[in-house]
C-alpha cells in the first residue's frame, strides 16, 4: 500500500504560495488498477515523481508498504510518457541490463532476470536487435519489460498509452490486468484518456491541489458533476441518458 | 570461415577499440606530413573496413557530409603561398577524410554500452582531482545516445517548414543561416529530453557514486593483441619514414 499523509508539495519553496499538493491524503492499494486523473498541470507527474522518490514532499509522509512480498527494500519503477527518452540501451538486451546492472548484480543473476522479462514480453528472440529499430509500441513494451525486470513493489505510469496506436493499447492493458492479477506489483495508471478511464477499478480525481475523489468505479460513476475539464468516457455518458429515459 | 574472423575484429575489447580510434586519430593529425601516406593510410583504413564488416562505398558516400569542409580548408590550405599549392591541399584534406573515416567507423562499431565503459576508464584518472569519472562519461553517452534523435528532429522541423510553404533552399550555406533561429527550441527540447533521461536512469537505479556490474565481460583475446600489434608496426614504420 502506498500511502500519502497530509503530502504538501511546492516547486518553490521561496514562493510559498505555489503549492501544488495542499495537505492532501490518500492511499493506493495492490490487486487494482489505480487510476490518478485530473486536468493538464494539476499535479499527477508529481505525485508519480514523490511515489518513485525523485522528489521529497515539502511537508509530510509518504510510506510504502507491501503485503504481498517480503523483499529487503522497496523499489519503486516508473514508466514516463515519451519511450523514447527513457531507453537507456542501444539493444534491447542492453536496456533491459541497464537497470540490472545499477543493481550491482552478478552477471548470471543479470542474463536471468533479462530472459524472464523478456519472454514476458515476447522479446526473447530479439535482445541483440537495436532499438532504433522498434516501432512506437514495442519501444513502450520495452520499457515496461526494463522496469519489471527490477522486480519493482509498484510501478507508476505517467500517461503511458499516449503514444500507442489502438491496437498497441489494448495489448498494453492485456499486460496490466495480468500484473494486476499476479499482486505483486502495484499498478497507478495516470491517464487523460476517457477510454482508459474505463479500464480503472479504483479512480482518484486530483483538482487544484486537492484530492476531489478517491473511491471505485462505480461510486465514481454515480458522481453528479466533476471538476472543470474531465469527463466521463461517452460510454457512461450514454448509459447515464438510457437510464434517465426510464 | 572469413565471416567468423569478421565478427571477432567487429567485437574486440571496448578499450581495444576506443585506443585504437585515438591512436587513428592521433596519427592522422600528426605523422600524416605529406599526402602519399595520407593516402596509403586512407587506403588502409578502407581496407580495414573488410575486417570489420562495414560497407566501404557507403562510408565513401558519407564523406559528402564534410565536403563543404573538405572544399574551405583545400582552398585556405592551397592559396597560403603566391600560387596555388597543391601538395599542401591535399595532404590537409586526405588527413581530414582520415579522422573523419575512423571516426565514424569508431561510433559504427561500438554501442553504447561498449562506449560508456571505454569512456569511464578514460576519465578514471580525474578521480584523483575528486571528478567522478563515470559523470564525465555519462554526459558523453548522453550526447552521442541524443544525437540520432536531434538528427529526426531537425529533419522534422525541416517538413514542417515545407509543409509550410518554405522553399527547400539547396545551397547549404544560405540554409545553415536559414536554419539559425531554429537553434534556441531545439537546444530547449534537448535540454528537457536529456534531463527526462537523467530521471528515467535515476528511477531505475543509476547512481554516479554506487558500483555498478556489468552483465557482458569483455575479455581480452587474440584478435586484441593482434590489432594492437599490427598498429605498433604502423607507428614503428612511420615513424621511420619521417
Ligand atoms: N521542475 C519544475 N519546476 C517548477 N515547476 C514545475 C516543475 N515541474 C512542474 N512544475 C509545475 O507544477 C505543476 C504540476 O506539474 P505536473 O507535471 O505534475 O502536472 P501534470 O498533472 O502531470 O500535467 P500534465 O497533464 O500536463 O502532464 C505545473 O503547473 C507545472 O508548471
Ligand atoms: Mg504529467
Amino acid at each position: 500500500m502506498i500511502l500519502f499523509d497530509r503530502v504538501s508539495f511546492c516547486y518553490n519553496k521561496n514562493q510559498e504560495t505555489s503549492f501544488i499538493l495542499k495537505e492532501v491524503s490518500f492511499s493506493f492499494k495492490k490487486g487494482a488498477v489505480n487510476g490518478l486523473i485530473g486536468k493538464n498541470g494539476c499535479g499527477k507527474s508529481t505525485i508519480a515523481r514523490l511515489i518513485v522518490g525523485l522528489l521529497e514532499p515539502s511537508d509530510g509522509k509518504i510510506t510504502i508498504t507491501d503485503e504481498f512480498n517480503a523483499k529487503p527494500y522497496y523499489f519503486s519503477g516508473m514508466i514516463f510518457q515519451n519511450p523514447d527518452n527513457q531507453i537507456v540501451g542501444t539493444t534491447i538486451g542492453d536496456d533491459i541490463a541497464f537497470g540490472l546492472e545499477n543493481f550491482n548484480l552478478s552477471s548470471d543473476e543479470i542474463n536471468d532476470s533479462i530472459n524472464k522479462a523478456a519472454s514476458l514480453f515476447h522479446f526473447e528472440n530479439m535482445l541483440d536487435i537495436p532499438v532504433s529499430k522498434l516501432s512506437g509500441g514495442q519501444k513502450q513494451m520495452l520499457c515496461i519489460a526494463s522496469v519489471i525486470a527490477l522486480n519493482p513493489c509498484w510501478i507508476v505510469f505517467d500517461e503511458p498509452t499516449s503514444h500507442l496506436d489502438p491496437w498497441a493499447r489494448i495489448e498494453f492493458w492485456k499486460i496490466i490486468n495480468e500484473l494486476v492479477i499476479n499482486k505483486t506489483i502495484g499498478i497507478i495508471v495516470i491517464s487523460q484518456l476517457p477510454e482508459d478511464i474505463n479500464r480503472f477499478d479504483n479512480i482518484c480525481v486530483l483538482n487544484d491541489g486537492e484530492i476531489y475523489f478517491n473511491d471505485s468505479v462505480n461510486k465514481f460513476k454515480e458522481l453528479k458533476s466533476l471538476p472543470y475539464g474531465i469527463e466521463f468516457p461517452e460510454g457512461w455518458k450514454l448509459e447515464k441518458l438510457l437510464e434517465d429515459e426510464k | 570461415m572469413f565471416n567468423k574472423v569478421k565478427l571477432k575484429f567487429r567485437n574486440l575489447n571496448p578499450i581495444t577499440k576506443g585506443f585504437l580510434c585515438v591512436i587513428y586519430i592521433l596519427i592522422f593529425s600528426f605523422f600524416c606530413k605529406s599526402w602519399q601516406i595520407g593516402l596509403v593510410m586512407n587506403l588502409f583504413v578502407l581496407l580495414s573496413c573488410l575486417f570489420i564488416d562495414e560497407d566501404v562505398i557507403q562510408l565513401i558516400i558519407s564523406l559528402k557530409k564534410i565536403l563543404l569542409l573538405l572544399i574551405i580548408v583545400a582552398i585556405f590550405q592551397g592559396f597560403s603561398g603566391n600560387e596555388f599549392n597543391y601538395v599542401n591541399a591535399l595532404s590537409t584534406i586526405f588527413r581530414i577524410i582520415g579522422v573523419f573515416f575512423v571516426a565514424t567507423l569508431y561510433t559504427k562499431v561500438s554501442t553504447q554500452n561498449e562506449l560508456l565503459y571505454f569512456w569511464e576508464k578514460c576519465f578514471k584518472p580525474l578521480k584523483l582531482f575528486g571528478v567522478s569519472s563515470s559523470e564525465y562519461a555519462l554526459t558523453m553517452v548522453i550526447a552521442i545516445r541524443f544525437l540520432p534523435v536531434f538528427m529526426d528532429e531537425i529533419e522534422r522541423i525541416k517538413i514542417a517548414q515545407i509543409a509550410r510553404g518554405a522553399k527547400l533552399k539547396t545551397n547549404s550555406i544560405v540554409s545553415a543561416i536559414n536554419f539559425m533561429p531554429l537553434l534556441i527550441p531545439i537546444l530547449t527540447q534537448a535540454i528537457m529530453r536529456s534531463e527526462e533521461l537523467a530521471d528515467a536512469m535515476e528511477v531505475r537505479g543509476y547512481s554516479t557514486e554506487r558500483p555498478r556490474s556489468l552483465y557482458k565481460k569483455y575479455s581480452f583475446g587474440k584478435y586484441d593483441f593482434l590489432t594492437i600489434f599490427f598498429t605498433t608496426i604502423i607507428i614503428v614504420v612511420l615513424a621511420y619514414i619521417k
